[in-house]
């Protein structure tokens, strides 16, 4: 275990100053290396750039064909898993062997998607009985739930506390946290006070904690009053002698809606992963509170952003958690909590789990859905500046990088292949966030614009846009497919939305070359830049709205 | 799902290691030709666009499976002669050389139809017509008065008189315009019982408005040029320049002393002088002004042999001076490309080309400077004669963005490529009414000319309006018509 290593940025000596200082700068002078050498190259040499940029191309359909066969199959895994009681599968693992040996097959016919949950689910259990002869029992499990609130007014918060109220999982077995930010409107702090009071007998107990302001060594983060709600949290399961082994500790947007099943869900993951103290647990985000209000840029936006979390699913060896997440309250305590001048705390606390245990420490993807609120401002100008610093907030998670990278230095007890992989795969995450798409939709087309007599009278200045438009083409298998699985995420109902609305929704696919570029790599290459500068991003609550 | 993730991760390296480079080659131009000596080639292509689109490919005589706008890929290096068809146009034929590596680019070809019936658009029988090319108006004339005189709207194509019957001035002789730079506005320079006029119109549809400023011009000017957007005027009358604001009826004269040609360009006037020098000054006096050129060892040599000079200062840096015996200059090393015979030029901004004419030949002076390939080696300005076979030239037109020239000699009117490998490929296009002038406008793409026989104003499409689904043609149907035009045109 690295006890030693500060998951920060502050208190630094003149060394380890340095070293942050070039690992901050690191990210957003690639990108911008990128993105100008390619222009240079573009006017300079446009020969050279076409080859580039053709090879970019190849790669990144390649990619794209990758991704989409992972979020096909993602999305299949998602699917076949909708309709399992997983409460059941929950009290059967108090009876292990037992349970095994009934899962093991079933007479008569099955569903092929039931079956390939009940294989999948059967492989999940034999692997636990062989690793651990008796796991936890389910009635000697905990939930703790902190709800961190900021600006957010009861009926944004609310809809999220009745649906814990309605889970299947036993709620008095469930401890509700709202952390409330000291500096919140009275409007805010009388709105939790009046949830407090509604639904406080539904659970365990619903307690609100208020965050002071100006604690020194914090910053104005969600980290540091999660952090303080969670210390609270911890006084009260000793209090009650609840070992934190036994509880399961989720951080959770002040908008998020789970769905009835999900904490039964989610302690059947705790309860089949192998050392459950050393991995997180990451649902499926997806952002159907207000999908019909919000408008289309938004909606791709955020349905990409399920994607992305889908196919990172299916990686969980590189998966870092995001947004909502759980984990063991034992591990939360072991690390320290959330780090409390870190704007990117839903990352950042994986990674410091992950340099604190020496690497191991792992991410579970949780095939279930949480639902969220998609960014809404008062009007259409209004919402794009919104999800604007929605997404650079997100992409500020860059600012682990640094931190990590000299973790990863320091660590020599991480293996080689494991702090270059995951510290490869942070840098280049980052770095191809911010300039993909605009080589994709504007660097791309450069050599045609500034080429010269020589380049225009080339082979390779006909056959560049040739092979371009192939290669786009194929790209619209993807497309098509990311359509369909989006219209398969939306909620069902009539009410919300007939065909017109469905194709609606589809036709602003089409928006994409605009809202990647705009809404997604430029928000990312301000962040970078912004950390290369040392200019560091102060925390912007996301504006939630609902009409 | 680990494993399948890790399984296809090295299919699709796999497959991009291999793909790429071929892809690439093939980008380059490379092709695999199974069976030769070589069996790796390096092609070259052919670009080809034409006005109108739509037309039939044929290489080597044999038909290629596309129509124009296309490109014709995995060519071997060597010549091959291309015939381009489309269906009332005459066939295209040219030779092209193609080399490794390079596209050979033709896309702007022009199929001229098969009959050129001009459309009829004022018809009376004319006698005259002179053109204002800033504003897109012809001055049409059935008598030499400005009372028979017409003005036609080449965009709208509408027609009204010039002058009210009238009118004061409707028995003046029209002797020569002189065109504002974009401007409605026009000065004619008329004559009647021996005594001159000069006029200011503005033309302004079916109703022109028309200023006596004889007043202003005491002396026969030399040459007159406009300040753009504005009622001034600056003539050169016995050596000097006279600023004339023609809306206010005032005169400024020996706005400038001793000079031998001058051109006002983006409100700076630029001026020879009799010592030889070019100055550039401001047109509104705010500031004294600088000398472009005084070479004391050349300046003589430069601009010595002509007492008067017609000064054009184009975009681009380039200024074109065309003395009194015909000899061209231009700022541009060796200045002198011309030593006499130059009847008129057209610049061409985009391409920085002039086309040139003299009695009985044209040719492009191309000032792009370049370097040779990789060398650091400079190519001057160049001259080339691209048809020598003319008679009696009077005019000439950059066509199609400078890819063709219109001219005329004598009373026909030519069409003919600018650059060419083979020959120039003259074709005649239309036959006008002797001693009348034509007219030829990007913005339609048409010549406008008076017909030969009826004296009526007719244009005919040289340009044709830009598709924008380009048609296909019936494809059995037109390989029977092909094969009888190629016969007949014995190509």
């Amino acid at each position: 275990m690295s006890a030693g290593f500060s998951f920060s940025r502050n208190h630094l000596n003149a060394k380890e100053e340095r070293l942050q200082r070039v690992c901050e700068i690191l990210p957003g002078c690639m990108s911008w290396t990128i993105l100008l050498g390619m222009i240079a190259l573009s006017i300079y040499k446009p020969l050279i750039a076409a080859v580039i940029i053709i090879a970019f191309y190849l790669y990144w359909i390649m990619r794209l064909f990758y991704l989409t066969i992972f979020l096909v199959l993602s999305y299949f895994r998602l699917s076949i898993e909708k309709k399992t009681d997983w409460m059941k599968r929950v009290c059967g693992m108090d009876n292990l062997e037992e349970y095994a040996r009934s899962i093991k097959g079933v007479e008569g016919k099955e569903d092929l998607r039931k079956k390939i949950s009940r294989v999948i689910h059967y492989l999940e259990v034999e692997k636990i009985r062989r690793l651990e002869k008796k796991t936890p029992r389910s009635d000697e499990l905990y939930h703790v739930v902190i709800i961190p609130i900021a600006k957010e007014q009861r009926e944004i918060v609310e809809p999220g506390i009745k649906s814990l109220a309605k889970s299947i999982f036993p709620t008095n077995r469930m401890l509700v946290v709202l952390a409330l930010e000291e500096r919140a409107t009275t409007e805010v702090k009388r709105g939790a006070e009046e949830i407090h009071d509604s639904y406080k007998k539904c659970f365990l107990d619903l307690i609100v904690v208020p965050h002071p302001d100006g604690i020194i060594g914090e910053a104005r983060v969600k980290g540091a009053n999660a952090t303080y709600a969670a210390k609270r949290a911890a006084e009260f399961f000793e209090k009650r002698n609840i070992p934190f082994e036994n509880v399961i500790c989720s951080c959770f947007d002040a908008d998020t809606v789970v769905n009835p099943e999900y904490f039964a869900a989610l302690t059947y993951y705790f309860l089949t992963c192998p050392n459950r103290k050393l991995a997180s647990f990451q649902p499926v985000p997806v952002y159907n509170n207000n999908i019909w209000e919000a408008p289309g840029i938004t909606r791709v936006l955020e349905v990409g952003s399920s994607f992305f979390q889908l196919v990172e699913a299916t990686n969980p060896e590189q998966l870092v958690t995001f947004s909502s997440h759980s984990m063991s309250f034992k591990a939360l305590v072991d690390v320290g909590y959330w780090p409390v001048d870190m704007i990117s705390d839903d990352s950042a606390i994986f990674w410091k789990a992950f340099i604190h245990y020496d690497g191991n420490y792992r991410v579970v993807p949780m095939y279930t859905m949480l639902s969220m609120d998609a960014v809404v401002g008062n009007d259409w100008w209004d919402t794009v500046k919104k999800v604007y610093k929605q997404k650079r907030r997100w992409a500020w998670g860059v600012e682990n990088f640094p931190i990590v990278t000299r973790a990863f230095l320091q660590n020599n007890r991480i293996s080689l292949v494991k702090r270059f992989r995951n510290g490869f795969k942070l840098f280049e995450g980052h770095v191809s966030w911010a300039t993909w798409s605009f080589i994709l939709t504007i660097i791309g087309w450069l050599p045609a614009i500034f080429a010269t007599k020589d380049y225009s009278q080339s082979v390779m200045y006909y056959s560049t846009p040739r092979i371009a438009r192939i290669i786009f083409n194929c790209a619209s298998i993807s497309l098509l497919t990311s359509i369909f699985l989006s219209l398969r995420l939306l909620p069902k109902g009539r009410e919300h939305g007939g065909f017109l609305k469905k194709l609606g929704f589809a036709m602003q696919w089409l928006l994409i070359p605009l809202t990647i570029v705009s809404l997604s790599a430029l928000p990312a290459l301000d962040a970078q830049t912004r950390l290369m500068f040392g200019r560091y991003m102060t925390f912007w609550v996301t504006d939630k709205k609902r009409k | 799902m680990l494993f399948l993730r890790k399984i296809f991760f090295y299919i699709f390296l796999i497959i991009y290691l291999i793909v790429c480079p071929l892809i690439i080659l093939y980008a380059f131009g490379f092709i695999f030709k199974p069976g030769g000596t070589t069996k790796v080639t390096q092609t070259g292509l052919i670009y080809l666009a034409t006005a109108p689109t739509g037309a039939d490919v044929y290489l080597d005589r044999k038909q290629y499976d596309r129509k124009t706008p296309t490109i014709i890929t995995g060519l071997l290096p060597g010549k091959y002669k291309i015939i381009l068809h489309a269906r009332g146009y005459r066939p295209w034929t040219h030779s092209i050389e193609v080399k490794v590596g390079k596209a050979a680019v033709l896309d702007k070809i022009l199929l001229v139809p098969l009959k050129i019936a001009g459309d009829v658009k004022a018809e009376d029988d004319f006698r005259d017509i002179k053109f204002l090319p800033a504003n897109g108006h012809l001055l049409l004339s059935k008598e030499n008065t400005l009372g028979e005189t017409y003005v036609f709207d080449c965009m709208r194509e509408k027609i009204w008189p010039l002058v009210d019957k009238n009118s004061t001035f409707s028995e003046e002789a029209l002797n020569n315009i002189i065109s504002a730079g974009k401007d409605n506005s026009c000065l004619l320079i008329t004559e009647n019982k021996e005594k001159k006029k000069y006029l200011w119109v503005t033309i302004e549809e079916e109703k022109n408005s028309i200023k006596n400023i004889t007043k202003l011009f005491p002396i026969e000017p030399t040459s007159v040029k406009w300040m753009p957007q504005s009622s001034q005027l600056f003539a050169l009358q016995a050596g000097c320049i006279n600023k004339i604001d023609a809306g206010n009826r005032a005169i400024y004269p020996e706005y400038l002393k001793k000079i031998k040609g001058f051109d006002i360009h983006e409100s700076f006037i630029y001026a020879l002088t009799e010592n030889n020098t070019l100055l550039k000054i401001a047109s509104d006096g705010g500031w004294a002004g600088k000398t472009i050129f005084n070479e004391p060892a050349i300046k003589d040599a430069v601009f010595g042999s002509s007492r008067a000079y017609d000064v054009k200062v184009c975009p681009r840096n380039c200024m074109i001076f065309v003395g009194e015996k015909g000899e061209l200059l231009t700022n541009h090393l060796p200045y002198k490309f011309v030593d006499n015979g130059v009847l008129g030029h057209e610049f061409c901004a985009k391409d920085r080309k002039i086309l040139i004419w003299t009695k009985d030949k044209i040719g492009v002076l191309d000032l792009r400077t370049e370097r040779t390939g990789d060398v650091e080696f400079e190519i001057p300005p160049r001259l080339k004669w691209i048809y020598e076979k003319g008679i009696d030239i009077k005019q000439a037109f950059w066509a199609y963005d400078a890819a063709y020239i219109i001219f005329k000699d004598g009373d026909k009117v030519f069409l003919m490529e600018s650059e060419w490998l083979d020959g120039p490929n003259v074709r005649d296009i239309v036959t006008v009414k002797t001693g009348t002038s034509v007219y030829y406008t990007e913005q339609t793409g048409n010549i406008y000319y008076l017909d030969a026989e009826s004296g009526e104003l007719k244009s005919v499409k040289i340009i044709p309006d830009k598709e924008l689904i380009p048609l296909s043609f019936a494809e059995t149907k037109i390989a029977k018509e092909i094969k009888e035009v190629i016969n007949v045109g014995g190509i």
